[in-house]
């Protein structure tokens, strides 16, 4: 009876946290230090599936961690956005354990290659 | 008795024949460059052939040789003896100079060749395009006239340019090529850009794809990618404006960078999603003119599928000075190895490599002019600046609040009114806004420095209201930074945040930007703003500037593999790269510093005869 309250718990913590869209009614103050140059999206990762996976293996691997939204940019390829940032090598690590993901990554960021800018 | 040759010696004769007989545009030994000769450009005038007679003919038998042969005369030429004739409808020209070669009262006959004064546009400003004929002009900055923006080798040396002009006598029209340029978007509507875009048909009536906003309007907001694809094919000889290295084009916008959001400009899925959609939708050269520091595995895939699909891609080298050398700081797409991929450094001009350009002898493949270069931009740019003493609001509700004055001849806005000597008070809400008016501009950035020394039991924001008023005063204010709370850092000038929003979305009479300081129980030095600015961006179809970058070098190679594809259908994508690398020009400063040694050169790219291919031969013995 209990590891069943504890998996429906555990179930509905999954759907909660990939469902519904975090929108605070006023902005969390968070802390800001000075290493703040990103060369990746905070809470953005690529996913590539192997061809015939399941998109729902996303959700179930990743869910925990509260899924914003999954979309498609095709090939296969999707762009996931999390809630929760766990770190590109535990996405990695979740990863390898199933064979329907073929690939993870961050979303990188691109800089133009203009030394300066417009007068 | 007649010896034979030997068979074997019958039938290589045969093949070498035959080698001597394919046409030039088949891959073949790379040989020194050949006139280029094209079915496009004929050589002479079909129907007429220049007569010169001997002193001895008189004029009566000049013309009776000719009426002869059934031809008819067009004009006697100085000097006496040449004549104009036209030939009657169905001669051949080879039987007709046969003839008249044979005639004892002719010294000789020859075609009425065609020559091709060299190609120069009419376009107002291209005398300031080095890039496409250097004539050791000094180049001024377009917007600030006096002003290099690049000043070493400015002037540069007559000569180091491109060698297009040749070229265009060749080609100028490679609008059967689509060419992507994957940056900030284009304008579209520019004046020297709107008759070069891509026909995207009723799908995409604006010439291609927008992936920041995820619609299908790719209006460059920032002028980047506006620059680069008039470098590309601005319209040449219309007498407007500049020219591109095509005069015409079919460009394809293809938008995945958002320049108001500088900590995030343009992302590894928006950026393969362009390469795929420029692929999807039939360009065979795509221009990427951006570069970040992670090996992307997506975006190397999203190259690949683009070599499936035989298109080149062209990159730049980037620009990280001091750290310029991508063999030991890897810059992708630039370090991607994909035999599609053509990465390009910045040359000046005196064709040295830029102070600011990236290289490498194993990850940077050619120089092109990158410095100086003027071309199309989206609009107008203006600046609003603030020295926070006229129009601010200031509210608190208890002790000290916003001041401002001027520390260090700058004007500063700062919170205690004794920053940065004291603390601020405590539980307090501070606020200081002011309205500007940006219902003229297409796109605004509010940009500033900050000091910010709060506890963690309070906050500093800023935000915006585009109804006007206490921008903090709503149920969900638009933050345009924070709130947030920082480390302890010294209030010193070298201690700031850089504050760079998009306040696109105020461009009302009457947008309220704001500063808010929020504390606790506990006080720190507080907050402090400097160099206040709103940069906007009016669009219009008529301006121009000029950049610096190997952003800038990149479209230039992209513009001629354009317009090599063109002059060459069948060439693949590997024939292109081929014809621009091998055939380019050793140049001093890019050797040891690229793959090539070279920098690019139009006309010897366009006359390179690439290696054959499929070229089979069998020897028989012939019994």
């Amino acid at each position: 009876m209990r590891r069943s309250i504890a998996f429906v718990m555990g179930l509905a913590a999954i759907i909660a946290g990939s469902s519904c869209r975090h929108t605070p009614s006023s902005p969390r103050a968070t802390f800001i230090n000075s290493s703040s140059r990103q060369t990746k999206v905070p809470r953005e990762y690529l996913i590539t599936l192997n061809p015939g996976a399941d998109i729902k293996i996303i959700a179930g691997l990743y869910g925990r961690f509260g899924i914003k939204e999954v979309k498609g940019i095709g090939n296969n390829l999707f762009l996931m956005t999390l809630i929760e940032d766990p770190g590109a090598a535990t996405i990695e690590e979740l990863r390898k354990k199933n064979a329907q993901i073929k690939a993870t990554q961050p979303n990188f960021i691109y800089q133009l290659n203009t030394p300066a800018g417009p007068q | 008795m007649k010896k034979s040759l030997p068979s074997i010696a019958i039938a290589i004769a045969t093949l070498i024949g035959a080698i001597l007989i394919l046409p030039h545009q088949l891959s073949a030994v790379a040989l020194a460059p050949d006139p280029v000769i094209s079915a496009a450009t004929p050589q002479y005038v079909e129907g007429e052939v220049l007569v010169k007679f001997k002193p001895s003919a008189s004029l009566p038998e000049r013309h009776a040789t000719i009426a002869s042969h059934q031809n008819a005369l067009l004009a006697e030429l100085p000097p006496q003896g040449w004549t104009h004739v036209m030939l009657a409808t169905g001669q051949r020209m080879a039987e007709t100079l046969t003839a008249y070669r044979s005639n004892p009262d002719v010294e000789y006959a020859q075609p009425n060749y065609i020559y091709h004064a060299t190609a120069v546009p009419n376009d107002p400003q291209y005398r300031q395009l080095w890039a496409l004929k250097n004539s050791g002009q000094t180049v001024t900055s377009f917007l600030q006239p006096g002003n290099p923006m690049y000043p070493y080798n400015n002037p540069g040396t007559s000569g180091d340019d491109i060698n297009i002009e040749k070229g265009w006598d060749h080609i100028t029209d490679c609008s059967s090529v689509v060419v992507a340029v994957i940056d900030s978007g284009v304008n579209y509507e520019q004046e020297d850009l709107a008759n070069n875009m891509w026909n995207g048909g009723s799908a995409f009536p604006f010439h291609g794809y927008n992936f920041v906003d995820k619609d299908n309007n790719p209006m460059d907001l920032d002028g980047h990618g506006t620059h680069v694809a008039g470098i590309i094919g601005a319209a040449g000889n219309n007498a407007i404006g500049t020219t591109g290295v095509c005069w015409k084009a079919s460009i394809m916008a293809v938008r995945v960078l958002d320049t108001k959001n500088p900590s995030n400009p343009a992302t590894s899925a928006n950026v393969l999603q362009g390469v795929n959609f420029a692929v999807n939708h039939g360009a065979k050269v795509i221009n990427m003119s951006l570069g970040g520091e992670n090996f992307d595995q997506a975006f190397s895939d999203s190259i690949t599928i683009a070599q499936n699909a035989d298109v080149v891609v062209v990159v730049a080298a980037g620009n990280k000075e001091p750290n310029n050398d991508n063999d030991k700081t890897p810059i992708y797409p630039c370090n991607f190895r994909h035999p599609n991929l053509i990465c390009v450094a910045a040359l000046d001009q005196s064709y040295r490599l830029a102070t600011f350009s990236n290289y490498g002898i194993i990850s940077v493949d050619v120089g092109a002019p990158g410095t100086n270069i003027l071309s199309g931009w989206a609009g107008a740019n203006s600046r609003i600046t603030d020295s926070f003493t006229l129009g601010w609001i200031t509210t608190k509700t208890t002790g000290d609040g916003w001041d401002s004055s001027v520390l260090s001849g700058k004007a500063v806005l700062h919170d205690p009114t004794n920053w940065p000597s004291g603390t601020y008070a405590l539980n307090t809400v501070d606020r200081a806004y002011k309205s500007f008016n940006l219902s003229s501009v297409d796109v605004a950035t509010l940009k500033t420095s900050s000091s910010v020394n709060v506890t963690p039991d309070g906050t500093f924001a800023v935000a915006m209201r585009a109804a006007g008023g206490d921008p903090f005063s709503t149920t969900n204010p638009t933050y345009l930074w924070g709130p947030y709370y920082t480390d302890k850092v010294p209030a010193s000038s070298e201690s700031k945040w850089a504050i760079s929003a998009d306040i696109s979305n105020c461009l009302s009479s009457n947008c309220t930007i704001g500063f808010q300081l929020k504390t606790g129980a506990t006080a720190d030095l507080g907050a402090a703003i400097y160099d206040f600015a709103i940069n906007a961006l009016t669009l219009n179809t008529t301006s121009y500037n000029t950049l610096m970058g190997t952003s800038m070098a990149s479209p230039v190679v992209a513009g001629l593999a354009t317009m090599l594809r063109a002059h060459n259908p069948q060439y693949t994508y590997a024939d292109v790269i081929n014809a621009i690398e091998k055939a380019g020009r050793t140049t001093p400063s890019l050797m040891g510093k690229t793959t090539t040694g070279k920098a690019i050169d139009v006309m010897s790219s366009l006359a390179f005869l690439n290696t054959p291919k499929g070229l089979t031969a069998t020897v028989t013995r012939i019994e």
